[in-house]
């Protein structure tokens, strides 16, 4: 008779409310094999945005993930416009990297936050999320609306920042910054966390590359690949190097959102202290046309739009692979020789957004 | 608000650049070629194109993407790339239940099951009930 048993961690489970769930074979309490679930809440996007028209589809896609909305947007956005030829004004490629950069710092805090929890740390979860009040307020003041702005929009974005509320945002950002000190410290050097979080769930390099990790996964492996040096919105004028670390496991890849979360402020900074005056939106004429292959950087990695049209008003093809849905396969390779306890930690580590994965 | 001069649908139509156009019976010999290279597997579309289906295969260096296309008539066997890229496994079942492309030797095969549920619908994003084009 065999020594294994088969453990179903999910759909729901307390560490991880989202609908995934992963079939674990144990051998007493070593993990010998993890096999994914999904399909539990799949929503039919792709389809729905070839019955759409291609405007309309910026308020499906944006209501893809409440975490991220304003980058799935952009990612839209900027494969319609090469379809059309649109080049967007440059204080609307500003407004775009301070939207993004605001979207990762308030991500990143939800994450370090439901990190803490899932160690039992309450107090610093309950700190994470009261910095990330100030990004949300922020939203609020700037759009209008706290998770789905609605700001970006084919041809620049629906609205300016007024000079006032950048100053806000600075203001704002110097006092999230010193929070974030107090926090950060809090999460990477604890021993409890550090034990909790060293040597868990190993990527190597080699690996997570063949194995088409993307984002803060990918990067802590020691892989310096982010489509934001790909210069898309600004980014190419404010410069930016990727945060690597090389340790590859849950601890580096803890370290890599948080020294992202100054990386973000620093951008944001940036990008206020340099955005030019002038129009943010202009109305592109004609419709798209021909394929494009549409690449950003999300929170949780790289957002790839492959975008198919023909001169109608509705596409031929929306395809969307999120970054989660190319992190699975690594996280499937990670869990196989750790131990159970570890199971959740280990899942938590690639940050999984299932709400992008059943788009 | 201003007025951009851009394309209008009369104009050619765009295209996606680095895109290599392959053959069924060397496929896995490229892909295999990718991953000597050390190319990151980004992820699979496929198109329906009529009589046709077309499947991208894209690959990523570093910020260089790559791009494999491949047309084939439908009704065609494909086989798997996971048994080289195991990555593919998600996105290969995922292209073979929603349009029906019969690939062969999955990985990780869920046999029509990962998305679509018994009773729900079949091929979903197959173009047979095609979506009506507007002129506006």
């Amino acid at each position: 008779m065999s020594d294994r048993t088969t453990i179903p961690f999910g759909p729901q489970h307390p560490v991880l409310p989202e609908p995934i769930q992963l079939k674990l074979t144990l051998e007493n309490e070593t993990v010998k094999e993890a096999v994914p679930h999904i399909g539990y809440v799949h929503r039919g996007v792709e389809k729905a945005g070839e019955r759409m028209d291609y405007t309309q589809n910026v308020f499906l896609v944006e209501r893809i993930c409440g975490i991220c909305s304003f980058i799935h947007a952009l990612c839209y956005c900027q494969g319609i416009e090469r379809l059309m030829g649109a080049e967007v004004p440059p204080r609307a490629r500003y407004l775009r990297v301070i939207w993004s950069e605001l979207h990762r710092l308030q991500s990143h805090h939800l994450w370090l936050g439901l990190l803490a929890d899932a160690l039992g740390f309450e107090s610093l979860f309950m700190e994470f999320w009261r910095n990330r009040e100030r990004l949300m307020d922020i939203f609020e003041k700037t759009a209008g609306s706290r998770v789905i702005i609605s700001t970006c929009t084919i041809g620049g974005v629906r609205r300016d920042i007024v000079p006032e509320d950048l100053e806000m945002i600075l203001r704002e950002l110097d006092a999230l910054e010193k929070a974030l000190d107090v926090a950060v410290n809090g999460i990477l050097e604890d021993r409890t966390v550090k034990k909790r979080l060293v040597g868990k769930g190993v990527l190597p390099a080699g690996q997570a590359i063949v194995l088409g990790a993307v984002g803060p996964v990918l990067r802590a492996s020691g892989v310096p690949v982010d489509a934001r040096t790909d210069g898309f919105a600004a980014y190419g004028e404010l410069g930016i190097e990727p945060i690597v670390e090389t340790g590859g496991d849950s601890y580096a890849r803890t370290r890599v959102r948080a020294r992202e979360c100054y990386q973000s402020i620093e951008l944001v900074r940036k990008a206020i202290a340099n955005i030019p005056e002038g129009d943010v939106i202009i109305r592109p004429r004609g419709r798209p046309n021909g394929r494009a292959f549409s690449r950003v950087e999300q929170p949780r990695g790289e957002l790839i739009y492959f975008i198919s049209a023909d001169g109608s008003t509705r596409l031929d093809r929306l395809r969307i692979r999120t970054p989660t849905s190319a992190n699975v396969p690594a996280l499937v390779a990670m869990l196989p020789g750790c131990e159970m306890a570890d199971v959740p930690v280990i899942t938590l580590s690639i940050d999984p957004c299932i709400s992008c994965t059943e788009r | 608000m201003s007025e951009a001069t851009a394309h209008s649908s009369a104009q050619p139509p765009v295209q996606v650049p680095n895109v290599e156009e392959v053959l069924l019976d060397e496929l896995l010999d490229r892909v295999a070629a990718a991953m000597e290279s050390q190319l990151r597997f980004v992820t699979m579309t496929c198109l329906d194109s009529g009589a046709n289906f077309e499947l991208y295969y894209h690959f990523a260096s570093g910020s260089h993407l790559r791009h494999l296309h491949l047309v084939l008539p439908k009704g065609t066997e494909v086989p798997s790339i996971s048994g080289i890229y195991f990555a593919a496994f998600l996105v290969e079942n995922e292209i073979k239940e929603l349009f029906g492309l019969p690939i062969t030797g999955i990985a990780l095969d869920y046999h029509g099951r990962l998305l679509l549920t018994e009773g729900g619908p079949e091929r979903p994003m197959l173009k047979e009930r095609p979506v009506e084009k507007r002129d506006v």
